[in-house]
């Protein structure tokens, strides 16, 4: 098949053109012939051109190639020339040096003698030289081979000792020595100034037989010496606490570590006395640190307190990777504890301050005649809540995420910490609040001059506290520390009745105190009424004040305290009117007046303790007196016109009246013959407008 | 609260004193203050101690009602009274010493001092044997002389304070010769040898100083209750600032007294129906002398400062309270509607006092 094939192919070399053409007839028609033919032509054409450049491409190759070969053979010629006179030369200069041998070969042994007198000189100017090279070392910082040189030195000129010259070389040549090992010295003793170079130079000492003892007490002694330096220089520059410990771990913490390493290196069987030295300078850092930290006296810088507290463990705990054996971690973690512990006082005592401001301010706007009382009350809660929520916010920063001592065990810090957190912190401050609310009870200084109603504003924000605030700072704080009541807190209740017995002490110090101030209007017109000159005709003006009084009362706590003013202002009690006979049996089966009882947070409550105060001081200032027949007409006039205007205000107006009633019948004990107004006039004379009373009146009605 | 014995009287009181001069029975002197004058009486209370009950003799009082009752320092029977007679026109008031009179039941008028106006408060002091007595109005404190008949000393103007006076009571140091005074809201004390004014605390209370009391161990302190309901201590030396406030009371507090040598101890009564004992342990000479010994007090439970018992029988304003002469732990105390009470300092509270 392949011969078939390589017959047909035009290139193979056994084409077989009458085949080819056979196949072709055969195979193709009459347009396929021509088309063939066409090709074939092209073909042929195409192979002709090919061939005209080929032979025109190599021709110029040639053309080239001549020229060449033609420039060869020209510089061929010129070689051979020169060829020729340097072989004439070459003999000249053989003939030459025959003749010199001869010259020389006497003089030889001279010149060697001379080499050999040459390289003495040499090393004895090496030799004076020696200082002036020994100190370019020295200058170059080379001194072990400053060392180097000088001991070599020394062996080889020892058996020339008694020359002069070599004497004096020698002799400079120590003192550089000298210079070099003291300068070696010096930098043993600035071991700050890096290990390297401090090694370098205990190696060197050590080589030129110094003694190691005395070589590792220099270097003790001078690590302690530039430790102490930083310390002082730390305890004289710094700005704040933060400052303080940034500028230690910057200065005095990588010394440490660096003299550390160094000495650990080159005394390994030392290390005791290096970490005597090292603790007790760390010791000294730790007192300076404890000192700055703890007198931190501002509640706001509790973040910067915390950062630097963070930096300072930080430190501390690498130092005790870095040196073993120096584990003041301990001591750090005390310190976080007593920071800690102080932080929390300082905020204890920012929340009384602003309590105290705050209570300052309830005073001034009252004195300025403020009258939204809820709005005062509420303030002083929302300080209360405001300040604890402020110091607790700044205690969670000790715990927080990026603050490593965060992540200590729990028992070493967060633990004790957030028990703090909360009965140091928290129920210390309710602790505060309750003292603050005792202050007032009991009138410390110029707290008893206050106005009443800074106690009322104070008693009734405590009972809102007790109501809801108290309760969810206890909860927000056992949430924010993640307390659990197993841990021995203080119970909540226990805190709450507390802040609540405050408020009811506070409540009652108020009804007596305003009572007080109320009462004496009425006593001060107790005097005056001993011995009328005639039956009276009118209620006393001071009794009308006092109700007015007590009405303008009424309506404060009502603002304060919400609920309905005066629900029964138009309802007269329509009680049978006293008469002698009844006032003297009446005591006797009177009720005992408790002003003990417990005062709730109402109006009507508050109003009932006032008025038995006012009542009481009422009684006591009647029995201090004797009256005339018209003195106690009037006591009864008055006693009728306040029990029909207070028993309305009051939520159990027996007391009024029992109260009214003993004031009448102490009145008639205080009277030698008593006589009571009749009843009906009792009413007239107590309905008549305050303005308009004519004197005529009484007697027209025959009185 | 331990057991308390009651006598109720059918007349008003308002005075009572404890018989200084019996030291064997726990014994009080009441007047009754009723201004119908037949029914005035002095009444003598005194403890039986097999029947652990209280005793009353009562004596006539002639002389009108009774406005403040002094028991001689020494003689048991001799006693004194401020008396009231307003059955005249203006009435007639005397300062009159009486004797007892056991068997007749009768009182033995021993002298008679008149006097102008109506008088209030009779202090008897024993080492001078002098009184003290006052005209409430017209601020003016009598000193009398007691020896034989009751004779005017002195008349000590106080006039320049403005306000009533309530009540007189003599120091126990300074040989009788110092007067404590409430007038107005200050309480004054008063040197009676040169009628000055030794020192004034002002504003002690805040519209009425009711009763002044000395500390009978430290000379320096006193104490003084108002009508603020307030009993406060204060330092002579420093008169500005209470040295502590105790607020047993919740209306006006009418009478104050030291114990007589517990001086912790103070014994108040006020109209609020109450007696109070309260503990001052702070700034009473035992504090001061515990401070050398501290290790010791540890181990004995201390009293603490404030309300140690409340006495709430009473039914009517307590006017009147004292410590028994004859029995330290026993203290009486009357009110208005004729009610005396005796109790003691209960079994607990003793204890920690003497530290057992």
């Amino acid at each position: 098949m392949s011969s078939v094939t390589s017959i047909l192919d035009i290139t193979q070399p056994d084409f077989d053109v009458e085949a080819y053409v056979v196949k072709l007839l055969k195979g193709k028609s009459l347009d396929g012939l021509v088309k063939e033919e066409e090709e074939m032509v092209s073909a042929v054409r195409r192979l002709d051109s090919d061939v005209h450049q080929i032979v025109y491409e190599n021709y110029n190759k040639f053309l080239t190639a001549t020229s060449t070969v033609r420039k060869i053979q020209d510089e061929f010629t010129q070689l051979d020339s020169e060829m020729k006179s340097l072989s004439q030369s070459m003999t000249k200069i053989s003939t030459l040096i025959g003749n010199l041998g001869g010259v020389i070969g006497e003089k030889r042994d001279d010149i060697l003698q001379l080499g050999s007198s040459y390289k003495v000189v040499n090393s004895l100017k090496h030799i004076f030289d020696l200082p002036q090279v020994l100190q370019g070392e020295f200058d170059e910082g080379n001194y072990g081979e400053v060392l180097r040189m000088y001991k070599m030195a020394e062996e080889s000129l020892d058996e020339y000792k008694e020359v002069a010259t070599v004497q004096s070389v020698l002799e400079k040549s120590k003192k550089i020595y000298d210079i070099t090992e003291n300068h070696l010295m010096e930098q043993l003793r600035n071991p700050a100034s890096g290990t390297e170079f401090v090694s370098e130079a205990v190696d060197l000492l050590l080589t030129i037989g110094r003694d190691k003892e005395e070589v590792q007490t220099v270097l003790l002694t001078c690590s302690e010496q530039s430790l102490r330096k930083d310390l002082k220089y730390l305890e004289e520059n710094y700005s704040d606490v933060l400052d303080l410990v940034e500028r230690a771990s910057e200065t005095f913490i990588p010394n440490l570590t660096l003299i550390a390493t160094t000495h650990d290196r080159l005394f390994e069987e030392k290390r005791k006395e290096l970490l005597e030295v090292l603790q007790s300078e760390m010791n000294s850092l730790h007192f300076l640190v404890s000192k700055v930290f703890l007198s931190s006296s501002d509640a706001k810088d509790c973040s910067i307190v915390v950062r630097a507290l963070d930096r300072y463990f930080r430190k501390i705990s690498t130092c005790r990777h870095v040196i073993p054996g120096l584990d003041f971690l301990p001591l750090a973690i005390e310190l976080i504890n007593k920071v800690s512990t102080h932080e929390i006082d300082l905020s204890l005592t920012r929340i009384k301050e602003e309590l105290k401001n705050s209570l300052n301010e309830i005073r001034k706007a009252l004195v300025n005649d403020e009258k939204d009382l809820p709005g005062l009350a509420n303030k002083l809660e929302q300080v209360f809540v405001h300040q604890v929520k402020t110091a607790l916010a700044n205690l969670l920063l000790f715990t927080a995420s990026d603050v490593t001592f965060a992540n200590l065990p729990p028992d070493e810090f967060s633990r004790s910490f957030a028990l703090n957190a909360h009965e140091r912190l928290l129920v210390q401050a309710f602790h505060r609040l309750t003292d603050l609310a005792d202050e007032y009870e009991t009138g410390v200084g110029e707290i008893r001059f206050v106005d009443p109603r800074v106690l009322l504003v104070f008693g009734v924000s405590l009972q809102h506290l007790t109501n809801k605030s108290a309760t969810y700072l206890l909860n927000l704080c056992r949430e924010q520390f993640s307390l659990t009541p197993r841990e021995g807190l203080t119970d909540i209740t226990v805190v709450t009745s507390e802040v609540k017995s405050r408020a009811q002490k506070l409540v009652r110090c108020y009804a007596e105190k305003t009572g007080l101030a109320l009462g004496e209007t009425l006593v001060k017109g107790c005097t005056m009424l001993v011995e009328p000159s005639a039956t009276p005709n009118s209620v006393r003006a001071s009794v009308r004040r006092l109700v007015e009084e007590m009405n303008t009362c009424d309506g404060e706590l009502t603002m304060l305290l919400g609920g309905e003013a005066k629900p029964k202002d138009t309802k007269i009690s329509r009680r049978p009117i006293t008469t002698a006979l009844d006032a003297a049996r009446d005591s006797l089966w009177c009720e005992r007046i408790d002003f003990h009882l417990q005062i709730h947070f109402n109006r009507s409550s508050i109003i009932t303790a006032i008025v038995k105060v006012v009542l009481k001081i009422f009684i006591e200032s009647i029995r201090l007196q004797t009256y005339s027949k018209f003195g106690v007409e009037q006591v009864q006039v008055d006693c009728y016109y306040m029990q029909r205007c207070l028993a309305a205000m009051v939520s159990d107006e027996v007391v009024v009246n029992s109260m009214v009633d003993q004031a009448l019948s102490s009145a008639l004990k205080r009277c030698q013959d008593p006589v009571l107004v009749h009843p009906s006039r009792l009413v007239q004379l107590c309905e008549q407008p305050f303005a308009n009373r004519p004197n005529s009146q009484a007697s027209s009605l025959g009185y | 609260m331990s057991e308390c014995l009651m006598f109720g009287m059918d007349c008003e009181a308002r005075c009572m004193v404890s018989v200084a001069a019996d030291e064997e029975n726990v014994c009080f002197l009441v007047g009754t203050n009723n201004i119908k004058n037949d029914n005035n009486q002095v009444n003598k209370l005194y403890m039986d101690q097999e029947a652990q009950r209280l005793m009353s003799k009562s004596f006539r009082h002639p002389a009108g009602e009774v406005r403040a009752i002094a028991a001689h320092p020494s003689k048991a029977n001799i006693l004194a009274t401020c008396t009231a007679d307003f059955s005249s026109l203006g009435g007639s008031h005397s300062i009159t010493v009486w004797n007892i009179e056991e068997d007749k039941r009768t009182l033995e008028t021993v002298a008679r001092h008149p006097c102008d106006s109506i008088m209030h408060c009779l202090e008897w002091e024993s080492s001078s044997n002098r009184a003290a007595t006052m005209t409430p109005f017209t601020p003016l404190v009598h000193l009398l002389d007691m020896h034989d008949e009751p004779q005017l000393i002195q008349k000590i103007d106080i006039s320049r304070e403005d306000g009533e006076l309530f009540s007189a009571r003599w120091s126990p140091h300074y040989d009788g010769n110092m007067l404590g005074v409430t007038v107005g809201r200050s309480a004054i004390c008063m040197d009676t040898r040169t009628a000055n004014e030794h020192l004034r605390v002002p504003n002690a209370h805040s519209h009425r100083a009711i009763s002044i009391d000395f500390n009978p161990n430290l000379q320096h302190v006193i104490a003084t209750c108002g009508d603020d309901g307030y009993v406060r201590i204060w330092d002579t030396r420093s008169p500005t600032e209470a040295l502590m406030s105790l607020h047993p009371h919740a209306h006006w507090v009418w009478q104050v007294r030291f114990h007589p040598v517990h001086d912790q101890l103070l014994l108040t009564g006020g109209s609020d129906a109450c007696v109070v004992l309260s503990c001052a342990q702070s700034v009473s000479s035992e504090q001061i002398e515990e401070e050398d010994d501290e290790d010791e007090v540890e181990m004995v439970e201390k009293l603490q400062d404030g309300q140690l018992e409340r006495i709430d029988e009473h039914e009517d304003s307590v006017y009147s309270c004292a410590w028994s002469a004859a029995d330290p732990w026993s203290f009486a105390s009357l009110s208005y509607d004729g009610r005396m009470i005796l109790s003691n300092v209960s079994r607990k509270h003793k204890y920690a006092l003497m530290q057992l």
